[in-house]
């Protein structure tokens, strides 16, 4: 008899479940923590949370959750980002670290909350709890919708494969952020339904990761993404011993993965997922192995696209990358859907960059496009027609609406785009546009 | 007037050759002008590079929990100072 509801977590009140400040934050004082900003919260239909101090956010997570209420994810920090979801979902209250200009939002103030003794709070496992977006551009992105009992049932699902088998407690130190669902089911939601200690901050360069991973007790393990893991392995920083490192969201080569092994000592295991299922399988990258699938999954094949389906997920999921599949079930990633791009690990569409691109006035022709299709996490470029704005014009018409990562580089100004009779546009000949052009302005 | 000194074009050749930027040369870098944002137009990827190009040269680690570092990564001319006052400080022992 599966009950219709499930508890906020499952830790025990003195276990710790978040190390914030250099000190640890055991799970009864995080539930007087939810129970004072939920007394706090006005009327909403929806919270938009953008907390950065992983705490916060998982203090504020935990107050909509109690309320019955849906926690908003936006996938990037932009205004007009935060201005498209709230347009969409109307009755948002936005939850924020700090007050901020330009944004009507409501500081967690932990200082704040009185230590209520509250009860657990128990969840509907069909509610509504997350709804994550998978576009890195503001075009048209989708709404993910997870209710809570999904979220909770992939926590057990991928518990073996972020942990380990012994699975037992750790410290997580993350560069995600939470509102990422690669974030959230590593670190947020393992410390709610699994026996993670989650470091409260978001450390970006390497000496911040090694002040975070310093206050985290041992066992520890790493959750990254290869941008960072190269900025670690190249930083010349000695590291405490880490068990175990997990990176996602784009590729990572076997000789950076070896090199992460040696700096930790511990093991790297690459996580392949997608907002849509969240994580799915894994490698131990370091050796080069194949792909496998979690335990829980259903693999269908039709025509070359792969499905997966899972208890967890309303529905089967296309797959957005080619996989080639060996008799052992084990695979390979052989490419990926064309629209799809990646940067600095972050996902967005192409479709959405180009369209964009042309829309900004004064633009009459552009096109942006990847410069090598074999290299993955690599910069857009872009060729524009334009009689009236410059490149620096461009780029600042367009950080209003795209994440730095994807504006394009280079972005060159162009007299025409080599467009065929019938109006296309080839690869072969925008590159050799875009080489010709760079030549000159280097004066070759 | 506002040219670069020795330091600043140094940091702006490194940035310049560690970004792979098309087109700008390290000497066209205006030490005032924002690298974030407007001007060079960087991002978080770009200075996370730049971080570890100047812990590689010259032992300086940035840390982003300095509010320090968010005036130190406005234009050139604070980067080429935070670097080269850390840089200077002497080695205990």
């Amino acid at each position: 008899m599966v009950p219709d509801t499930l508890p906020l977590l499952v830790r025990g009140p003195g276990e710790p479940m978040a190390v914030r400040d250099g000190r640890l934050v055991l799970a009864a004082e995080y539930v007087t923590h939810v129970e004072g900003l939920r007394r706090q919260l006005p009327d909403a239909a929806c919270i938009i949370n953008l907390c950065e101090d992983r705490y916060r956010f998982t203090v504020g997570f935990g107050a909509a959750l109690a309320c019955g209420l849906p926690t908003l994810l936006p996938p990037n920090p932009l205004p007009e980002t935060l201005h498209t979801i709230r347009e969409a979902w109307p009755g948002s209250v936005v939850l924020a670290d700090k007050p901020a200009l330009n944004i009507d939002s409501m500081v967690v103030s932990l200082e704040s909350l009185s230590a209520i003794p509250a009860r657990l709070p128990e969840i509907s496992r069909h509610g509504l709890a997350a709804v994550l977006f998978t576009s890195g551009s503001t075009g048209p992105s989708m709404p993910q919708r997870k209710t809570w009992g999904a979220l909770v049932e992939g926590t057990h699902l991928n518990r073996p494969h972020y942990l380990g088998a012994t699975a037992g407690p750790c410290a997580v130190v993350s560069t995600v952020p939470a509102q990422h669902m690669y974030g959230l089911e590593t670190t947020v939601m393992p410390s709610l339904h699994g026996p993670v200690t989650a470091h409260s901050a978001r450390p970006f360069y390497p000496a911040d990761v090694l002040a975070a991973l310093q206050e985290a007790p041992s066992p520890r393990i790493l959750v990254s993404t290869p941008v960072h893991l190269r900025a670690l392995v190249n930083s010349g920083l000695a590291f405490p011993s880490v068990s175990r490192i997990l990176s996602a969201t784009a590729p990572i080569d076997t000789a950076l993965a070896a090199k992460v092994e040696r700096l930790f000592g511990g093991e790297l295991i690459e996580i392949y997922g997608c907002t849509e299922v969240g994580s799915m399988a894994s490698r131990r990258a370091a050796v080069g192995e194949r792909w496998r699938f979690f335990h829980g999954f259903d693999i269908s094949r039709q025509d070359g696209v792969t499905w997966v389906d899972a208890p967890h997920l309303t529905e089967a999921v296309r797959l957005p990358d080619q996989l080639e599949f060996a008799a052992d079930g084990s695979f390979m990633l052989a490419g990926r859907d064309a629209d799809l791009i990646k940067v600095g690990g972050k996902r967005g569409s192409l479709t959405d960059v180009n369209r964009l691109l042309t829309a900004v006035p004064g633009v009459e022709d552009a096109v942006a496009f990847r410069v090598d299709e074999d290299v993955d996490d690599a910069r857009l470029a872009a060729l524009f027609v334009s009689a009236t704005i410059d490149a620096n014009a461009l780029r600042a018409s367009l950080r209003q609406s795209l994440d730095p990562a994807f504006i394009p580089r280079p972005m060159l100004r162009v007299a025409a785009l080599p467009r065929s009779a019938a109006g296309k546009l080839s690869r072969a000949a925008v590159l050799e546009l875009l080489r010709e052009t760079l030549a000159s302005a280097r004066g070759d | 007037m506002n040219s670069q000194t020795g330091f600043e074009r140094e940091l702006a050749d490194v940035i310049v050759e560690v970004l792979a930027l098309p087109g700008t040369r390290g000497e066209d870098i205006a030490p005032d002008a924002p690298l974030f944002g407007d001007g060079l137009g960087l991002d978080s990827i770009d200075a996370l590079e730049i971080a570890v190009a100047i812990a590689q040269r010259y032992g300086v680690q940035l840390r982003a929990e300095d509010e320090e570092t968010k005036r130190v990564f406005a234009c050139l001319r604070s980067l080429a100072q935070h670097v080269e006052s850390r840089r200077a400080a002497p080695k205990a022992g």
